[in-house]
């Protein structure tokens, strides 16, 4: 189940209503009920999946909170992410195995992996997983109500697309039980407003235009390509913090509160507060578990360059299995080695042109140079397959066409001329609301503090422009409407 | 109770009320985009049955062969009987059985009297989902409207009963008319000029007989059950057109059904109504005026033999015949708008305009334009026809060089002329 479907709007007032019509002692049953429900309303095989991992790594942290077995942890680690391993990288795997043995003259067939990737299983993997290794750390203790637990890992706001909790913060609230409270509700529908305003107006909306480029990207080149990019940038930010936005606010409405994934970053001005800005559950999660275990950054220049290299290769294949995903989390591995390297040398050409590195124009720089460069790195997430990338980016290089911006041929490239200032409009918005989060300013609470009518118009007006100017729903064409024959 | 407590109350209600506030403004404003963005085809279309305090005695259902081959104004004058057009462009046997559902539930709801003959044009099937918008979007969201969506509209259900799921994109397209629409004014008629010439085959055998498509069958039996709920008579026709000889042969067809059922079915066809192919159509598929009021006055003649009410010394008859004065200001506006002396001539063949014609003979080796002159002949107009090499005498004295020249007039006004139109005697008879 999506969040912008018919089923989630009759869904979650159901959930959200029997939530605090039912006792104390029934409310957190209904929720996990109600999260298997909402996983199986995408593919109800595939709950077992999401049974077996929670029965596992449930189990595996009562075990390991007695024994504190290493060997209990790689067991369960390794069960987790063989499921994911299969389900996720296999076909990956196997296609590039075969490659390598038919380069080398050995012969070898790829098994054919007719499988259907199980939606959300990145995050309820890495979620369950964080947990078992926070209990064999000794940082939580092991959760004894199962039930308890598995809503820990399929609370369904977060189920599919994260955040990616950490269950000191969300299974400590799942303790507790929540009665209505109109600030949360209020809070949470601010929040839900927004999100939708992210994903059905910005995201979907720059989506036509980008697909509609690198839909045939042999037709386009130099700044149709740099466009789609750009739009690329603001499609993949607001689709995904849109869906963790209105998944805070529909845990906040039932009392929980699940953690801010994106904080303005866009605005970051190196590659590496990008990444504490960006997917900040998945960053974390990486930093506690995967890079500080493997020395972080203190273990000398070299092995925090090679650490820095694998996590961000990681997290490429965490975000997809191809070749891309590699190149995407190598860039951004290798931006962050060489922006370390360069500290010094960037601080000597600084000093000696006086540039002041608090200033306005300098500050505008860096941000303008990281935007440059995660954008770059973007065009990789979004391009299918190597080969073609660079193909893609010479055409960029060589097609000089700037006359594209005055002659109106990008309104023809899947919006028009509206649609096109209103995605512009809508960006600069969201730019405001995230320099304003950048600033510390929380604008959501300066909107709730505001005068009863304002308040009334925000939400409601809020609701609206998303349902008009939103992308959903049937797709209308003035042409098939206009009677010709009969 | 403490003061904490009655506190406590009134911050509750304060809350309540907030929230139903912000619900009412959200549902407001949804309404009124919901009706700005809307296609408005079916507004047009229905508003005048809506708002009227009128009964009607006779509905029309079928598609646009029926819009444009019915003139209830036409009809309330010549026969006194109130009737509307509710076909819709592109919507057949099914649809029309779900908008008669939804119109007499409406009818009956509003405790309006029920009419008492329903005349279904058999043409056709096989509607197209935005045909299906065009008839249905006027309407609110109801248990038929839901039915029909979930019957016709396939996977656009959704779009059916929730327009605005549709139109919420038409915002980067709005006009003026979405804001104040143009409603019909012609109880449901539309009138298209043009003068075309006919198809390539034109069936007017009754032997020569198809196959009833076995859902339309099904649709025509529950058009007839719910009529017979009512008490209504149900009435089968087939309005002439010169295309689609395979549904011509099922319009044959619809004999055996009507007799089968004890129907009245009259296939206009197959009739000798004088609809002359060469100047009544307005294309391959639909009448212009002159073959409607053909058509009109001969279902005139049907429901009069049915003893459908004369109205015309009813209560309403004042305000019908100041709407059919209406009706001839908008046909007179019509006439300014036509370039081409074929429309033009099938145009001024009407019974409330006089017309005085002068015509070059050498232009009367038209057959369209021979034929529309021999017309206005028989009517009660002035048909003058000037010799080669001597000059047109315009009567309203304009000066030029032209092949016809009309001067027309309004009936009972002949005064000063409605409209004077010169011709030059081109391929395409061109305005000059």
């Amino acid at each position: 189940m999506l969040f912008n479907s018919w089923q989630y709007l009759i869904f979650y007032p159901i959930t959200v209503l029997a939530y605090f019509i039912l006792p104390k002692k029934l409310k957190n049953l209904w929720l996990l009920g109600a999260s298997y429900y909402f996983y199986m309303g995408w593919n109800p095989k595939y709950v077992v999946l999401l049974f077996f991992t929670t029965i596992v790594t449930y189990g595996g942290s009562l075990v390991l909170e007695r024994y504190r077995s290493r060997w209990v942890l790689f067991a369960v680690i390794a069960v987790n992410f063989g499921i994911l391993f299969y389900f996720k990288y296999a076909r990956f795997a196997f296609s590039n195995l075969a490659w390598l043995c038919q380069t080398a003259g050995i012969p070898f067939e790829s098994p054919d992996f007719d499988i259907l990737l199980p939606v959300g299983i990145s995050f309820f993997t890495f979620q369950a997983i964080g947990y078992t290794i926070d209990v064999y750390r000794k940082e939580i203790y092991a959760e004894r109500n199962f039930f308890r637990y598995a809503l820990f890992v399929s609370f369904f706001p977060q189920l599919v697309a994260g955040p990616i909790e950490r269950s000191k913060s969300l299974l400590k609230q799942l303790d507790k039980t929540y009665s209505f409270s109109y600030n949360r509700m209020r809070e949470g529908m601010l929040l839900i407003i927004w999100g939708f305003f992210l994903k059905l107006v910005i995201a979907d909306r720059a989506a036509i235009f980008v697909d509609a480029i690198f839909a045939d990207s042999s037709k386009y080149d130099g700044l149709y390509i740099v466009t789609a990019c750009v739009f690329f940038a603001f499609q993949i930010y607001c689709d995904f913090s849109g869906y963790s936005i209105i998944a805070m606010g529909s845990a906040r409405i039932l009392g929980l509160e699940l953690m801010d994934n994106f904080n303005a970053p866009y605005f970051s001005k190196s590659i590496r507060e990008f990444w504490q800005r960006w997917h900040i559950s998945l960053s974390s999660w990486f930093k506690d578990y995967l890079y500080i275990p493997l020395g972080g950054s203190r273990k000398g220049t070299v092995r925090t360059s090679a650490n820095l290299m694998i996590v961000f290769l990681v997290s490429g294949l965490w975000h997809g299995a191809a070749w891309t995903y590699l190149v995407w989390g190598g860039l951004n591995g290798l931006f962050q080695v060489a922006g370390k390297a360069t500290l010094n040398i960037r601080g000597c050409i600084r000093k000696a042109l006086c540039i002041r590195e608090e200033g306005f124009s300098h500050r505008l720089l860096r941000g303008a140079v990281t935007f440059i460069m995660v954008d770059f790195t973007w065009f990789f997430f979004r391009i299918k397959g190597l080969r073609n990338s660079v193909c893609v980016l010479k055409t960029v290089i060589t097609g000089f066409n700037p006359w594209i911006f005055t002659d109106e041929s990008l309104f023809q490239c899947g919006l028009d001329r509206k649609n096109f200032y209103l995605l512009i409009l809508s960006i600069a918005v969201l730019m405001a609301a995230d320099y304003g989060k950048y600033k510390g300013i929380c604008i959501r609470e300066k909107i709730l503090k505001q005068d009863f009518w304002f308040r009334w118009l925000v939400f409601a007006g809020g609701a609206l422009f998303v349902v008009i100017f939103g992308i959903w729903g049937g797709s209308y064409d003035a042409k098939s409407f206009i009677y010709f024959q009969f | 109770m403490n003061r904490n407590k009655v506190w406590e109350i009134l911050k509750k209600g304060k809350q309540i009320l907030s929230f139903l506030c912000v619900i009412g403004l959200f549902v407001v404003g949804l309404r009124y985009c919901s009706r700005v963005l809307v296609n408005k085809t079916s507004i047009k279309k229905y508003e005048q049955f809506f708002h009227t305090d009128k009964r009607f005695d006779v509905l029309f259902l079928g598609s646009s062969h029926v819009i444009n081959g019915v003139s209830p104004l036409d009809l309330f004058r010549d026969y006194g009987i109130a009737s509307f057009n509710l076909s819709q462009h592109g919507n057949y046997v099914r649809s029309a059985y779900y908008l008669l559902a939804q119109i007499l539930e409406i009818i009956e709801s509003e405790n309006r009297d029920m009419p008492k003959v329903v005349v279904l044009d058999v043409f056709a099937d096989g509607e197209s989902v935005p045909s299906l918008h065009n008839a249905w979007d006027g309407f609110p969201s109801s248990e038929i409207k839901r039915d029909m969506a979930r019957n016709l509209a396939n996977d656009k259900q959704t779009e059916m009963v929730l327009p605005l799921s549709l139109y919420h994109s038409r915002w980067n397209e709005l006009a003026k008319q979405d804001f104040n629409p143009t409603i019909n004014q012609l109880y449901g008629a539309e009138l298209r000029y043009g003068v075309s010439l006919p198809g390539a085959e034109i069936i007017t055998d009754p032997e020569e007989k198809g196959d009833i498509d076995e859902e339309k069958r099904l649709y025509v039996d529950r058009i007839k059950k719910l009529c017979s709920s009512f008490g209504i008579r149900l009435v089968l026709i087939n309005i002439p057109y010169s295309y689609k000889p395979e549904w011509q042969r099922e319009a044959n067809a619809f004999y055996d059904y009507a007799q089968e059922n004890q129907l009245c079915y009259i296939n206009y066809m197959n009739e000798d109504i004088g609809i002359d192919f060469d100047i009544d159509l307005f294309d391959t598929g639909h009448l212009n005026p002159a073959g409607m009021r053909k058509i009109t006055h001969e279902l005139g003649k049907l429901l009069q033999g049915m003893e459908v009410e004369d109205r015309r010394d009813g209560d309403q008859a004042e305000q019908w015949m100041e709407e059919y004065g209406d009706f001839i200001q908008f046909r007179i506006n019509k006439l300014k708008q036509i370039s081409q002396a074929a429309i033009y001539l099938m145009s001024i063949n009407d019974p409330d305009l006089f017309s005085v014609v002068q015509i070059k003979r050498s232009a009367l080796e038209n057959v369209q334009i021979r034929k529309l002159i021999q017309r206005l002949k028989e009517g009660e107009n002035q048909v003058e026809i000037v010799e080669e090499g001597q000059k047109l005498t315009p009567l309203d004295g304009k000066e030029g060089e032209f092949d016809i020249y009309c001067t027309v007039y309004e009936k009972g006004n002949q005064d000063s002329p409605a409209d004077s139109r010169g011709f030059v005697h081109q391929e395409s008879y061109v305005e000059k």
